[in-house]
C-alpha cells in the first residue's frame, strides 16, 4: 500500500528521532539490502536522513544508496564543512540534479526547521542556493514563513533575510507584509522590523519585546513617517495602509543590499527620491543613475540632490501627488526654485493638492 | 579642522601631549588637516575621543592575538562560565558574572571562543571602554551585556552599528568591506567588517591584520562563479559617539580609582 509518508518517516513522526534511528538499526541487522530500501524509498524525507546520516556513515551503506540520498548527503557535508578545501563542489555551477535534490530538502524539510543548529543551516544554506543561484522563487512563502518561525523563538534569522532581500523582488515586502495582520504580536512586531516601520526588534526571547528606541538618523530612510498607517494596534490597517504605499511607490523603489552583517537595523529596500521627484520610473528594482533628459530636469535635480534625506522625502512625495493630480501644472511647478517648492511641500496639509 | 567651543586650539601644542606616530597624534593630525569639522565643547572631550581611539586600537590588536576562532553563529562558542549562549548564536552575559570579568576572559581564553566578524568588533569596543573607563565604571555602566553582531547594542554604543557617510576614516573606526556578488552559499563573506588601524592597515576577525588588498581578495575569492562586482570598502564608517561616552566617563570619574594609576592602560606602539 501506498502512503503519504515513508516507514522511517512514519517512526520519526509519531515516535522521535532517536526510535527512528534504533528501527533503523534493527532493520539492518535483520537485513541490510532491506534496510537499504527503506531510506531509498521515494516517499522518504530529508529530515530523516539528517536523522539517520550518522547511521548511514558508520554503516558504510553509501555505495547502496539512491542518488538522491548520495547527493543530498554530499550537499550537506558542503553546507555543514563549508571552508573544507578538495572536495567536490556541487554548488557553485547549476546542475538539474543538484536543484532538483536541494528542492526535495528543503520542501521535505522545512516544517522540522529548528531540529538542531545544523539543520538550521543546512535548511538556509540550501534556500540561499535555491533563491540565488537557480532563482526559484517559488519557495519564497517556504522561506519566509522559516524566517517568522524561527524569529518568533528567536532562533538566527539573518543569513535567510539576506537569501530573500537578495533575490530584489517586492514580492518579499508583500509576503513579509502579510505578516503585519498575525494576531502573534511578536510575528507581527518582526515584520514591521523587516519593512522598517519604526521598530526595534529583540531577536532572543529573554528580554522585553519590540522596545522602541528614540528616533535615529541612519542615512536612507525607508518608509516616511506620516505616510504610513502607525497604530501597531490596528494591525488590518497597517497593513492596508502598507501595501497602499508600496503599490503607489512601487516605480521608484529599490533593494539596498543593506544586511544585518553591516547595521544593526539594515534598511532593506527603499524609495528612490530623486526618481520619484521627477515622476521618471525605474524599470528594475536596481538603483539606477538618473539621467535628465532636458535643462529642466537638470536644473531640478542639481537644486534637489544637496537637499537633506526628509527634504527630499517631503518634496518628492508632494511631487508625486502634484504631478498625479495635475501634470501641466506639475510641469510650471517644476521649474520654480527649489525653497518655493518645499514651502509649498511643508505648507501642504496633506491630501488637497 | 577642529574646533573647541567654536575657536581652533593649537595642534601643536596639543601634538606635544602624544609619543610621535601614536595613535593619538596620528588621529589629532588628521582630524587637524581635514575639510571636516571635528566639535568639541572642551579638550576633555577631544582627549577622550583620543584615548578611546587608541584603546580601540590596542583591543582589536590584543583580540587578534588572543586565539579567539571564527565561525559562523550557528557554530559559535562561548566560554559558558561567563557566558550564556543563545539560540541565535549570541553571548550574554551571566547573572552575577562582572562584565569586566567576561570580556577579559575573552581576551585570555580565546581558544573558548567562536564567533563571526561583527561581534568581534563588538567586543573590542567592550575592551576599550573596559580600558578606559576602569572595572568599577565598566561594570556599572554595563551591567548587561549582550555580543551578537550589531543587534541590541546597549544605547551607549548603538552608533556602532550604524554606518554612515564620513569625510575621513579614523584609527578606531569601524569600517565594512562588501562583497556584492558572493558566493550564497557563503553568506558570512558578503562583507567583512574591520577596524581602521593606523598605518592604512585594518583588523577584521578572521582575516587578520592586514591591508585592504589582501582583504578584498579574500572577498573575492569568494564570489558566485559569474561575479561581476568586485569587493570594495565602503565610504560609510561606524563611530562611536565620544561625547556621549566622555560625559558618562567624566560624571563617574570619582569612582575610576584604577584610571587614576594608569596601570590598565597599555600603549600601543604602530
Amino acid at each position: 500500500m501506498d502512503t503519504e509518508q515513508s516507514y522511517l518517516d512514519g517512526i520519526r513522526i509519531a515516535q522521535g528521532s532517536e526510535r527512528c534511528a534504533e528501527a533503523f538499526r534493527e532493520a539492518f541487522e535483520k537485513n541490510g539490502f532491506s534496510a537499504t530500501a527503506l531510506i531509498n524509498d521515494r516517499r522518504f524525507s530529508f529530515p530523516c536522513l539528517f536523522v539517520l546520516a550518522p547511521q548511514i556513515k558508520e554503516l558504510r551503506l553509501y555505495p547502496r544508496l539512491n542518488s538522491r540520498n548520495l547527493t543530498a548527503l554530499k550537499i550537506m557535508g558542503q553546507f555543514l564543512e563549508r571552508w573544507k578545501t578538495g572536495s567536490e563542489d556541487y554548488l557553485s555551477v547549476k546542475r538539474n540534479r543538484v536543484y532538483t535534490v536541494l528542492k526535495w530538502m528543503l520542501e521535505t524539510g522545512y516544517q522540522e526547521d529548528g531540529m538542531n543548529e545544523d539543520y538550521e543551516q543546512i535548511m538556509e544554506s540550501a534556500a540561499a542556493v535555491l533563491l540565488n543561484i537557480y532563482k526559484d522563487d517559488s519557495i519564497l512563502p517556504i522561506i519566509i514563513d522559516m524566517i517568522f518561525k524561527r524569529g518568533i523563538k528567536g532562533h538566527y534569522i539573518h543569513d535567510l533575510v539576506w537569501s530573500v532581500f537578495k533575490l530584489e523582488d517586492p514580492r518579499v515586502l508583500k509576503l513579509i507584509a502579510q505578516r503585519l495582520r498575525s494576531p502573534e504580536d511578536r510575528e507581527a512586531e518582526l515584520a514591521r522590523y523587516l519593512l522598517n516601520l519604526d521598530i526595534d526588534f529583540d531577536m532572543t526571547v529573554s528580554k522585553t519585546m519590540g522596545m522602541r528606541e528614540e528616533p535615529f538618523e541612519t542615512g536612507i530612510i525607508a518608509v516616511t513617517a506620516g505616510e504610513m498607517h502607525t497604530d501597531v494596534n490596528d494591525k488590518e490597517r497597517q497593513y492596508d495602509s502598507y501595501i497602499k504605499w508600496l503599490e503607489e511607490n512601487d516605480p521608484f523603489l529599490y533593494f539596498t543590499e543593506d544586511s544585518f552583517q553591516y547595521a544593526s537595523k539594515p534598511v532593506f529596500s527603499a524609495i528612490d527620491y530623486e526618481r520619484k521627484y521627477l515622476h521618471k520610473k525605474n524599470g528594475t528594482y536596481v538603483k539606477q543613475p538618473i539621467l535628465p533628459s532636458d535643462s529642466t530636469e537638470n536644473a531640478a535635480l542639481s537644486a534637489f540632490r544637496p537637499l537633506s534625506e526628509r527634504e527630499k522625502s517631503l518634496l518628492s512625495e508632494y511631487s508625486f501627488r502634484k504631478y498625479a493630480r495635475d501634470p501641466a501644472q506639475w510641469e510650471q511647478w517644476i521649474r520654480t526654485p527649489i525653497a518655493e517648492q518645499l514651502m509649498d511641500a511643508r505648507n501642504d496639509p496633506g491630501d488637497t493638492i | 579642522m577642529i574646533y573647541i567651543s567654536g575657536n581652533q586650539p593649537d595642534i601643536l601644542d596639543l601634538l606635544k601631549e602624544y609619543p610621535l606616530n601614536s595613535v593619538e597624534s596620528l588621529v589629532l593630525k588628521k582630524m587637524s588637516d581635514s575639510e571636516m569639522h571635528y566639535r568639541y565643547d572642551n579638550l576633555k572631550q577631544l582627549r577622550f575621543e583620543l584615548k578611546m581611539r587608541q584603546e580601540i586600537v590596542n583591543a582589536a590588536h590584543a583580540l587578534n592575538k588572543s586565539g579567539m576562532g571564527f565561525d559562523v553563529f550557528h557554530k559559535s562558542k562561548c566560554n559558558e562560565d561567563y557566558w550564556f549562549r543563545t539560540d541565535n548564536g549570541g553571548f550574554r552575559l551571566k547573572s552575577g558574572i562582572k562584565g569586566s570579568d567576561a570580556i577579559n576572559d575573552i581576551y585570555q581564553n580565546g581558544r573558548k571562543y567562536k564567533t563571526e566578524c561583527a561581534t568581534a568588533m563588538v567586543i573590542v569596543i567592550y575592551k576599550a571602554l573596559l580600558n578606559v573607563f576602569g572595572e568599577a565604571l565598566f561594570n556599572k555602566a554595563f551591567s548587561t551585556i549582550y555580543l551578537m553582531n550589531w543587534h541590541a547594542l546597549d544605547p551607549v554604543i548603538r552608533e556602532f552599528g550604524s554606518p554612515r557617510e564620513a569625510g575621513d576614516i579614523l584609527p578606531g573606526d569601524r569600517a565594512y568591506f562588501k562583497n556584492p556578488d558572493v558566493d550564497p552559499k557563503t553568506p558570512e563573506l558578503q562583507g567583512e567588517n574591520v577596524i581602521v588601524l593606523p598605518g592604512n592597515l585594518y583588523y577584521g576577525h578572521g582575516i587578520g591584520i592586514t591591508n585592504g588588498k589582501r582583504i578584498i581578495r579574500v572577498l573575492n575569492s569568494n564570489r558566485r562563479k559569474d561575479a561581476t562586482r568586485t569587493a570594495y570598502l565602503m565610504s560609510t564608517v561606524s563611530r562611536l559617539n565620544f561625547k556621549r561616552l566622555s560625559e558618562l566617563y567624566y560624571s563617574n570619574l570619582s569612582q575610576i580609582t584604577s584610571l587614576q594609576s594608569g596601570t590598565h592602560i597599555y600603549p600601543y606602539r604602530a
